[in-house]
């Protein structure tokens, strides 16, 4: 595995990879360290970080650190859903677009319009309206998330696959008799597929900022904990005017060091798989 | 001899532009046919409409009118369904000009080898796959072991058009049509390449169309030379008919433009 | 008579990360005035290469590992690259790159980019320099208008001979061309050549070095040709001679799979065949004569020691035991 050797000596990609491993890592394995529910009661309100509580005490007297260990586990989870569905959609649906054409692309193509139109916040208003405050989950959040950012992908997906059909290796596939199915699976997803990884970090990334942003604004997550719900928390409670940093400054922290990791990852994975100048 | 090839009044026209259409004809109205067994060159320089035509015939571009007949049946019209195309496929192939952009880069030889068992009606197990794979790859000169499991960056041009070549000596259709099969193969090994064009045909008695703009080339390996250009067939002969007497002043200009290797122009 | 190029143990490398390419390696060859050097070889023999050192064009990882480069009698490597290369550049050595045409930017207009490229070599104004271009286009028969157009609005005929003419405006000793032919149909290519040759009749450069796979082309009006093999000539001798009786296998071999329509080239493919094998790799020659895994005459010598370059016949130079032993 060349290519994976050649990856781990660009600084940029190990460096993202490493911060986003880490995160990864404390959402898993912290709240089985730190065993701390983050909905118990555990103290006076506001109480700042100290030896027993290291990242302070809430507006609702819950254990800050315990609350960011389940955010960081519940805000991937939201992330890997959403990013999920998104490329899963966005790939099949362009790929079998760029490949079937004609109706089929032109249908899929205005379905993806109707989509890139319609933003998450919109989606998750109207289902906020319905919807009974306790069903608002990590599960629900993601599809919302997810079902509204595949559209600029799809066809990001359907004209890179436009351009590797015009290749001469896919007449000789056709040539070969090989279908549809298998000029998509076998052609065009190997030669995509550092395109899928980063468009998967991308979303996924997106993914995690809309929720925070949907949260914040009141109509995202209720049930489960993510950092979206720990900063609505702290909006609410107006902990920034009042000083009370431990609650805004590290999942603020932990959503920036996410962002920035994944960036990381992608733009190399690109910068590694454009075409480069060079000699023949 | 039968005719296996029939082509007619095949034209491709291309239109460009939104407002205002303007019309390209790349193949314009033409007519041949080939009969089984021969070595037929259908020669033209750039822009000629050649490879349109191949494509055409390849059934891999729609023609705009026109008809082509493989042992009688009408190709864009009388073709339906999968097992319909298959069998076309497996009587009448092709070999293309670049050996570079005509192998997947993510492939194996191996996987490009086997894919041509999806033309095939027969079902054969692993180990006759592989046989005849291996067969074939010996057929034209590479040693199966060296070559199986390698990527095609990892060979050069010539082998791999070597196992482009390869793959029609595991398909044998009775066609194969070769899109300058040497143009971007170095010179010394052209002749090799050409050399198994000519065993296909005594092997396997396979017919075999070349498009290429080297008039060389064709003068050498083919019962039959067709001048296209501007998308028409000009003039139709045996090579030396068409090298040694040619009737149309396209194809007078076009051998005396042909650099010699025992006569200078400027001397 | 003095040599406008003179090559002596010439060496350089792509520096590569698995390796060195030794694309040039121990070329020794003399231009004289008034002569056309035809330069033929496959691909990967270093011709190319050859034609960029000629040039001075040192862009990494190509590097001048060893040698001299004697130019109108100046050792131009015994100074820097970058004074060298000033000296040079335009008025002695003057190089058309392969396919030089598609890399210059299609918004400029061919008398503008004529300007930009002289105006930085000679610092000469550039209506002064667009007076000569104007002038040069009609002594070498192009029409004058193609001053003022596009680059893409030219057909690639004419865009070579428009690069001749912007290669020889200020009368170079040698004009270096790399494959100018073969992208080319063949009725555009003989246009070609008639302005290269005329160019050269009328000493516009003293001499030509002319770079390309095929025999065919270049004959029609080299002087000499020189036959490359992974990256040391291995014949060097008059065009009418080389053509007619080549000496080296390997240009045996060459001259054998060239397929024009002439009775006499017919008539010998039917006879002689192909050569197996491919070029070797350059990171890794093969020791002795380079050419013997795939020389049919190959001895034990070939495969130990390297074969001297020695005069067989007056002017004819062959690299090759066969007549070493003599």
């Amino acid at each position: 595995m060349s290519i994976l050797t050649d990856l781990f000596r660009i600084p940029k990609f190990v460096a993202g990879l490493a911060i986003f491993l880490t995160i990864v890592a404390l959402g898993l394995v912290g709240p089985l360290i730190y065993r701390v529910s983050p909905t118990d009661i555990v103290g006076p309100r506001y109480t700042p970080p100290s030896p027993s509580h290291p990242l302070g005490i809430d507006a609702l007297g819950r254990d800050v650190l315990a609350q960011l260990l389940y955010g960081i586990r519940g805000s991937l989870l939201v992330g890997a859903v959403a990013a999920g569905i998104a490329l899963g959609l966005s790939l099949f649906l362009g790929t079998i677009a760029a490949v079937f054409g004609g109706l089929v692309d032109k249908v899929i193509m205005v379905i993806s319009e109707v989509f890139i139109i319609i933003p998450s916040l919109l989606l998750m208003m109207v289902l906020a309206a319905y919807l009974s405050p306790g069903a608002r989950n990590i599960w629900l959040v993601g599809f919302v998330i997810g079902i509204t950012s595949w559209g600029g992908w799809a066809r990001g997906f359907r004209s890179r696959t436009m351009s590797i059909l015009q290749s001469e290796f896919i007449k000789m596939a056709i040539l070969s008799g090989a279908s549809r199915v298998s000029i998509i699976l076998r052609d065009i997803v190997p030669i995509i597929s550092p395109y899928i990884l980063a468009s998967f970090a991308m979303l996924f990334t997106s993914a995690i900022t809309a929720e925070v942003g949907l949260t914040i604004v009141g109509v995202g997550m209720t049930k489960d904990i993510t950092l979206g719900l720990i900063l609505y928390i702290a909006q609410l409670y107006a902990n920034i005017t009042q000083g009370i940093w431990w609650t805004v400054v590290p999942p603020t922290l932990v959503m920036i060091l996410i962002y920035l990791s994944l960036y990381l990852v992608a733009i190399s994975l690109d910068e590694y798989f454009s075409p480069k100048l060079g000699t023949a | 001899m039968s005719t296996i090839l029939e082509v007619k009044n095949l034209a491709k026209i291309y239109e460009i532009g939104y407002i205002r259409k303007r019309q390209i004809v790349a193949v314009d109205k033409v007519s041949f046919s080939v009969k089984k067994g021969e070595i037929i060159s259908l020669v033209g320089e750039s822009g000629s409409g050649k490879t349109t035509t191949a494509r055409m015939i390849l059934r891999l571009i729609k023609p705009t009118s026109g008809v082509i007949k493989f042992m009688g049946r009408d190709i864009w019209r009388d073709l339906r369904g999968g097992s319909d195309l298959r069998w076309y496929w497996r009587n009448v192939n092709g070999v293309f000009q670049d050996p570079f952009s005509s192998f997947n880069p993510t492939h194996r030889i191996r996987d490009f080898m086997y894919r041509a068992f999806n033309l095939f009606n027969e079902k054969l197990d692993r180990d006759t796959k592989e046989r005849l794979v291996r067969e074939a790859l010996q057929m034209v000169g590479l040693i199966p072991d060296e070559v199986l499991n390698r990527r095609p960056f990892e060979l050069s041009g010539g082998m791999r058009q070597r196992v482009m070549i390869a793959r029609i000596f595991l398909i044998r259709p009775m066609l194969v049509i070769a899109d300058e099969p040497t143009s971007m193969i170095d010179a010394t090994l052209r002749l090799g390449i050409l050399r198994l064009f000519s065993k296909l045909r005594e092997e396997i008695g396979t017919t075999i169309m070349f498009i290429t703009h080297d008039m060389g080339l064709a003068y050498y390996i083919s019962d039959r030379i067709m001048v296209m250009y501007r998308g028409k067939i000009i003039e139709e002969g045996t090579p030396d008919e068409i090298v040694n007497n040619p009737k149309h002043e396209y194809t007078r200009n076009l051998l005396d433009s042909i650099p010699k290797l025992y006569t200078s122009w400027f001397k | 008579m003095g040599y406008v190029v003179e090559t002596i143990d010439l060496r350089a490398y792509y520096m590569l990360r698995r390796g060195s390419v030794k694309a040039v390696d121990g070329v020794n060859l003399k231009i004289g005035e008034r002569e056309i050097v035809g330069v033929v070889g496959e691909s990967g023999c270093g011709k190319s290469t050859l034609s960029r050192v000629l040039a001075l064009d040192f862009i990494p990882p190509l590097k001048l590992v060893g040698g001299k480069i004697i130019i109108d009698g100046e050792d131009v490597t015994s100074i820097p690259i970058s004074e060298a290369r000033k000296r040079i550049a335009g008025t002695k050595i003057s190089l058309i790159p392969q396919s030089a045409m598609n890399a210059i930017i299609p918004v400029t207009r061919v008398k503008d980019y004529i300007a930009d490229v002289v105006k930085e070599k000679t610092g000469l104004p550039r209506e002064k320099i667009v007076d000569m271009a104007r002038k040069r286009f009609e002594e070498i028969g192009l029409p004058p208008i193609a001053l003022d157009m596009y680059p893409f609005e030219l057909s690639g005929g004419m865009r070579q001979r428009v690069l001749i003419a912007l290669a020889t405006l200020l009368n170079p000793s040698l004009l270096i061309a790399d494959e100018p032919t073969s992208a080319l149909d063949v009725s555009t290519q003989k246009m070609v050549l008639t302005t290269l040759y005329n160019v050269f009749k009328m000493g516009l450069t003293k001499s030509i070095m002319f770079i390309t796979h095929d025999i065919a082309t270049v004959r029609q009006i080299a002087t000499r040709i020189v036959v490359m093999y992974a990256g040391k000539i291995v014949e060097d001798g008059p065009t009418e001679d080389l053509i007619h009786n080549p000496f080296h296998p390997y240009s045996k071999a060459l001259m054998f799979s060239i397929l024009t329509p002439e009775p006499e080239v017919r008539k010998r493919v039917e006879q002689t065949g192909g050569i197996a094998g491919e070029p070797p790799s350059l990171i890794n020659p093969p020791p002795g004569c380079r050419f013997h895994p795939r020389c049919p005459y190959a001895m034990d010598v070939c495969r130990r020691e390297e074969p001297p370059m020695i005069e067989v016949e007056k002017g004819r130079f062959v690299a090759c035991w066969l007549y070493a032993k003599k």
